[in-house]
């Protein structure tokens, strides 16, 4: 059980880039597994492209990336739908297909992620549905749902191959205070059965009423506040 | 991301395929014609070459000795087409001749004339290789030289003028089916493209959950081959209606066409739709799936 040991998430002096332009440079983390790490920065900073290049949707040129027991510096894009099968992907382009119900919507995913049982993908659809707190929402389109339960249902389809990490951006972005606690309690209710996150976020209370380890993407670098503090606050 | 207006549900794999299945049947049925060409030419040549023959008149009045020695000396000669083992050549008599001819003209005519003005004639097949005209001509001023022999004739040999034609029609249909074929490719190439730009959200989602790219492209693929087999179909059924028409026009035409051949031909062309179905839309795939979805256009 190596991998139970090593880091989730393991970047070693890399360079992250949009286009042909450096976002961030130079950066060097570890998540262990079970971490919650917050990832903040002002808009434009870099989170979305960090976020991308670790669920190797970017490329990057420098340095080495480990996710989740796949070494992204040499993956073959074969093998890059096994890597985003053991992490969970919360973004906000990412959304419910709006012309099917949630059950739909998760089955989907179940059967594109090699699915085939019939029973156990029931049994599976009824449980993620059951731990984001929406059992009874099922055959609703997503339409029919609110803001906060849509992204329940996000949240319901990230878990589904039991990933090691969810990487969520901005998951409460559009959402108003009260439901986004609500989301928000949701993500420590999974990061406390194991699970890590790394959750790019612009909420400073959730930061306030929940510390935890920070990374801040300030002008092209990475600090990290498990290495030395920083000032949290500031313009977001 | 443009979000999809409509909350139509869409299906992963679907297209437009009116244009795709005709153009493929199209290029299929054109390629048909030309394999039909080939098969009828093919026979046609074979059973003109089975019935070259030369005629060969004796004189008047040669004895049974005779007759039989010319034989000989024909049946010994290479050109002579050998059938199991067998010299191809025929001696009819005169009284047979007399009576062949009295039956096809319903007269009487030794009878009437008191006398048969027919001759004893041998039929020489001649073997395909000396069927050139050049050939049968020194054929013929060669068995003129034999005693007895009064007169030789022949019908010229139409196939090297047959095959000629049918070559000129040949490279015309095989240069038709080569560029339709080029259109098919395009316009699958092109559909797929389209297919792929309207469906990125899916297919984005897929790739995001970790569908590997054959479980995403599966369904293009089935529909694609589905689809090159349905154009098959269509062109085969074009090809029979072709034939049959044809056949009201010329009688016989039909007889030319061997039914195994016939069911080789239609096997092939369902399989070549397939197979261009499924290769080019495999291909498409491959190329667009490489690039990010929303640079498509
Ligand atoms: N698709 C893209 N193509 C080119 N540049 C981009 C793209 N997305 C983001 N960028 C640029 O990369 C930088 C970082 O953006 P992003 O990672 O989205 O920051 P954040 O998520 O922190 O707001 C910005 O300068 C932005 O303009
Ligand atoms: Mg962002």
């Amino acid at each position: 059980m190596e991998l139970n040991s090593r880091p989730v998430v393991e970047v070693s002096e890399t360079d992250i880039y949009q286009e042909s332009h450096t976002v961030l440079s130079d950066i060097s983390f570890k998540i262990e597994k079970g971490e919650f790490v917050y990832l903040i920065g002002r808009t434009g900073s870099g989170k979305s492209s960090l976020l991308k290049t670790l669920y190797a949707d970017l490329a990057f040129h420098k340095g080495a990336i480990e996710v989740a027991g796949y070494d992204l510096t040499k993956i073959k894009s074969k093998n890059i739908p096994y890597l985003r099968r053991k992490i969970g992907i919360i973004f906000q382009d990412f959304q419910l297909f709006p012309d099917r119900t949630v059950t739909e919507n998760l089955t989907f995913v179940m059967r594109a992620t090699g699915w085939k049982d019939r029973t156990k993908m029931k049994g599976r659809l009824a449980e993620v549905l059951m731990r984001v707190g929406l059992g009874a929402a099922a055959e609703k389109m997503p339409h029919q749902l609110s803001g906060g339960e849509q992204q329940r249902v996000v949240i319901a389809r990230a878990l589904i191959n039991e990933p090691l990490i969810l990487f969520a951006d901005e998951p409460t972005g559009n959402l108003d205070p009260e439901v986004s606690s609500g989301i928000f309690g949701l993500f420590k209710e999974i990061n406390r059965s194991g699970t890590s996150v790394l959750m790019a976020t612009h909420n400073h209370k959730f930061i306030e009423d929940h510390p935890a380890r920070v990374l801040k993407c300030d002008e092209g670098k990475l600090l990290d506040s498990a290495e030395h503090e920083f000032e949290l606050s500031g313009h977001y | 991301m443009a979000k999809d207006k409509k909350y139509r549900k869409k299906k992963l794999g679907s297209y437009p395929f009116a244009s795709v299945v005709f153009s493929v049947t199209l290029a299929l049925f054109v390629m048909g014609l030309f394999g039909l060409l080939i098969l009828t030419t093919n026979n046609l040549t074979r059973l003109i070459q089975e019935n070259v023959e030369i005629q060969v008149f004796l004189h008047k009045g040669l004895s049974q000795n005779e007759v039989v020695k010319i034989t000989k000396i024909l049946s010994s000669k290479d050109y002579v087409l050998k059938s199991g083992g067998q010299a191809q050549i025929q001696h009819i008599t005169k009284e047979e001749a007399a009576e062949t001819f009295m039956e096809e003209t319903g007269e009487d005519f030794v009878n009437f004339l008191g006398d048969n003005p027919l001759r004893d004639v041998i039929k020489i097949k001649v073997s395909p290789e000396y069927q050139a005209s050049q050939n049968l001509a020194e054929i013929k001023k060669e068995i003129g030289f034999i005693s007895g022999v009064f007169e030789v004739t022949y019908i010229e040999n139409l196939v090297q003028s047959i095959n000629k034609n049918v070559r000129k029609i040949s490279y015309v249909l095989v240069g038709f089916t080569v560029i339709l074929l080029i259109v098919v490719v395009v316009l699958i190439n092109n559909t797929i493209k389209l297919a792929l730009f309207s469906q990125r959200f899916l297919i984005r989602s897929m790739q995001l959950v970790g569908a590997t790219s054959s479980f995403i492209r599966k369904p293009f693929l089935s529909r694609a081959s589905w689809f090159g087999l349905l154009s098959g179909m269509l062109a085969c059924a074009l090809i029979w209606g072709v034939l049959q028409l044809a056949e009201r026009e010329i009688e016989g035409l039909i007889d030319l066409v061997r039914m195994d051949e016939l069911l080789v031909l239609t096997a092939a062309m369902l399989l070549v739709g397939l197979l261009v179905g499924f290769i080019s839309t495999f291909a498409a795939i491959k190329k667009y799936m490489k690039m990010s979805l929303d640079e498509l256009y």
